[in-house]
């Protein structure tokens, strides 16, 4: 049997050992927590610290009990002004009873250097419900602030990338919708900032192919990019722009994954290639040139060399008929006089047309001079090059019965030119105009100064049957129509490109039945910026 | 008609006149030899021919003499050694033979380049019988200074 005090006793010692076990409790918790622990007392002194608060703040434990917390280690803001106490949140706790949270502060360690806490502060109460201090509960959030401030690097990276990329770049996600679109696509596709967010590119650039066909997505490679995991790429494919015009377009798709490896959408970059097509086709266009450049190049040495034997076989020719026929013809020989007649007619024949031929591939070989080689300037008498193409022409004008005349070429200033280009520019006009002019009329190359005073203006005028409307339009481009039965259209081109070349000008004027006048102007001096190579003409 | 090359021309032989110098036609068209042949060989020259340089190079190499050629008149594109090559060969080896370009391939670079390297005329075909002659003619002059 047990009496009352003895029981008393018991119980006393049974709540004594549970309240140390709840203590040793306790302090194994506050031992072993991560968190820095401070209780504090109304004075804002320590009454305990947990190992965690003081390894944090560099003190030992027993170092901090009884001292000024504020004081201590949160005397000072992060920017370096004091902190006063009253607008602590660890003081306000155990003076208005509620809890406090810091988020954006710092503790100072006892060597005098700080780190970045976040913190919580909350009141005790007695029994009674009256406040005696308040718990700090804190973190030492160096680390996640380095986490955060690389990731905000990290994010400021990759979106000053996607903005200031030339490429077009589009996230999709797995209806094709568009996730992202930086600047660069919204310029190329020339739709508004945030105007495509949302909508699927299905829709708005890639509806329809090059030749005007519907594009259904499943043939798509961006599309089959976000369904079956690989990267596709597009080369020759055209992309929509709002306004409904469209450019060709490289571009790569690359699928995108979530953290569960599950596919998530694309991404896809992209480029407007039209420049790049063009350079490509003017490369082509320009081997394809030096090609026929060499190729004509050939074939004018192979039929000059052919001609050779043909026209000086044809004189050799004459001297032998010369040498014998006279003598068949004193003789009396039958029909000796009819025949040495027709022998030299047919070699007449025979020169006259390799001779024709040999003008064409002169003709041909000054077109291509024309492309390749530099201007070669040089200041020049104009009446003296059209003397020279006329002396040329003389005798083929005569044959037709055309006179050839000159008007106020005398009086012009020295010129700047390149003499063999501007003598075959004179020559290709007047060549032409002859067979153009009935048997009576004529061509006449005039001179005159310019409207603007640093020119000459030149006019080659015939009193032929005028040119056609068609044949007039296309008269300077490479499309020209050549009326001559043998003409190659070459004559032309090379009066235009000798023009050009000299930075002047070339307009026609022509009716039919009334002549064709072409006006030439020509700079009386040439930029300095085209020097030439001595023997390099 | 001869129709071989490399064989020296003797119309002027049988004809009894003095020869007036002995030409070497280098053309790969054996059509263009012959007329230069014959317009040549109408005025008193010698005519020795090859189709190309290398043929040329051993006309002159196998003659017992090889000063007997005074002018060699030659293209400057053709097969295998091409006219250029054999150009400067001839200088190097026969400095005192007179040299002439016949060629369809009228370059004016090309042109400039070898008169300034002492040829001494740059035909171009089809030429006119005078002005070959002409040029022969010159060539002839040169050869006799060359040889003084």
């Amino acid at each position: 049997m047990t009496t009352a005090p003895e029981n008393l006793q018991q119980d006393k010692t049974d709540i004594s050992q549970m309240l140390k076990h709840l203590e040793q409790h306790h302090a194994l918790i506050l031992q072993a927590a991560g968190e820095g622990i401070f209780g504090l007392d109304l004075d804002g002194r320590h009454t305990f610290v947990n190992p965690a608060a003081a390894k944090m703040l560099g003190y030992e434990p027993e170092e901090l009990i009884g001292q000024p917390s504020h004081s201590l280690w949160h005397h000072t803001k992060a920017d370096g002004t004091p902190y006063p106490k009253e607008q602590c949140p660890n003081y306000r706790a155990y003076k208005d009873g509620q809890v406090h949270r810091g988020e954006d502060e710092v503790f100072w360690r006892k060597d005098g250097s700080s780190f970045p806490a976040e913190f919580t502060s909350t009141p005790i109460r007695d029994a009674k419900g009256a406040l005696v201090g308040a718990v700090v509960v804190f973190q030492d959030i160096t680390y996640r602030r380095q986490c955060e401030k690389t990731i905000t690097e990290f994010r400021r990276h990759t979106d000053m990338i996607l903005q200031a990329a030339g490429e077009g770049i589009f996230g999709l996600d797995l209806e094709g919708n568009h996730t992202f679109v930086n600047p660069a696509a919204n310029r190329l596709l020339g739709y508004e900032p945030g105007e495509l967010f949302g909508k699927p590119s299905r829709i708005t650039w890639h509806h329809t192919r090059a030749d005007g066909s519907p594009y259904p997505a499943e043939e798509c490679p961006i599309y089959r990019a976000y369904k079956d995991g690989l990267v596709h790429q597009g080369e020759d494919e055209v992309f929509w722009k709002k306004d409904g015009t469209s450019f060709p377009a490289r571009y790569t798709s690359t699928p995108i994954w979530d953290n569960e490896g599950t596919l998530a959408g694309a991404v896809v970059t992209f480029q407007d290639i039209t420049e790049k097509k063009r350079m490509a086709a003017q490369l082509l266009e320009e081997a394809k040139l030096a090609e026929v450049t060499r190729v004509l190049g050939d074939i004018g040495h192979d039929i000059k060399n052919m001609l050779m034997p043909v026209l000086s076989g044809a004189d050799l020719l004459k001297d032998e008929l010369d040498e014998q026929f006279p003598t068949l013809i004193r003789e009396k020989a039958k029909g000796a006089e009819a025949s040495y007649a027709n022998s030299l007619d047919l070699i007449r024949m025979i020169v006259t047309n390799a001779r024709r031929i040999q003008d064409r591939v002169r003709e041909i070989a000054d077109a291509v001079k024309g492309v390749t080689s530099p201007p070669h300037f040089t200041p020049c008498r104009t009446g003296d090059i059209v003397d020279g193409v006329l002396d040329t022409l003389r005798t083929y004008a005569a044959e037709k019965g055309i006179s050839l005349l000159t008007n106020g070429l005398d009086a012009l200033p020295v010129i700047d030119a390149d003499e063999r280009r501007l003598f075959n520019a004179f020559y290709n006009l007047i060549n032409n105009a002859i067979p153009e002019v009935p048997r009576g009329g004529s061509v006449t190359v005039g001179g005159s100064p310019g409207q603007r005073p640093d020119t000459v203006e030149l006019t080659v005028a015939d009193t032929g049957r005028g040119m056609p409307p068609e044949v007039r339009e296309r008269l300077f481009t490479t499309q020209a129509i050549s009326t001559k039965k043998e003409g190659t259209g070459l004559g032309t081109k090379i009066v235009k490109d000798a023009i050009d070349l000299h930075h002047g000008h070339i307009t026609v004027e022509s009716e039919e039945g009334r002549g064709t006048i072409f006006h030439l102007v020509l700079p009386i001096t040439q930029i300095a910026s085209s020097p030439t190579k001595p023997g390099n003409t | 008609m001869e129709q071989t090359t490399g064989k020296s021309g003797t119309a002027a032989m049988f004809s009894g006149q003095r020869s007036l110098g002995r030409i070497l036609v280098v053309d790969d068209e054996p059509d263009v030899r012959k007329v230069v042949r014959l317009y040549l060989e109408k005025t008193g020259y010698d005519v020795i021919e090859a189709e190309d340089g290398k043929q040329a190079v051993r006309e002159i190499k196998n003659g017992e003499n090889p000063l007997l050629v005074d002018v060699i008149l030659t293209d400057i594109r053709m097969p295998k050694l091409n006219g250029l090559e054999a150009i400067q060969f001839f200088q190097t080896e026969f400095p005192h033979v007179s040299l002439i370009v016949l060629t369809g391939f009228p370059d004016l670079t090309i042109a400039t380049s070898l008169m300034k390297n002492g040829i001494i005329d740059y035909l171009v075909k089809p030429v006119e019988k005078e002005k070959l002659l002409t040029a022969v003619a010159k060539a002839m002059e040169q050869r006799e200074i060359n040889h003084l």
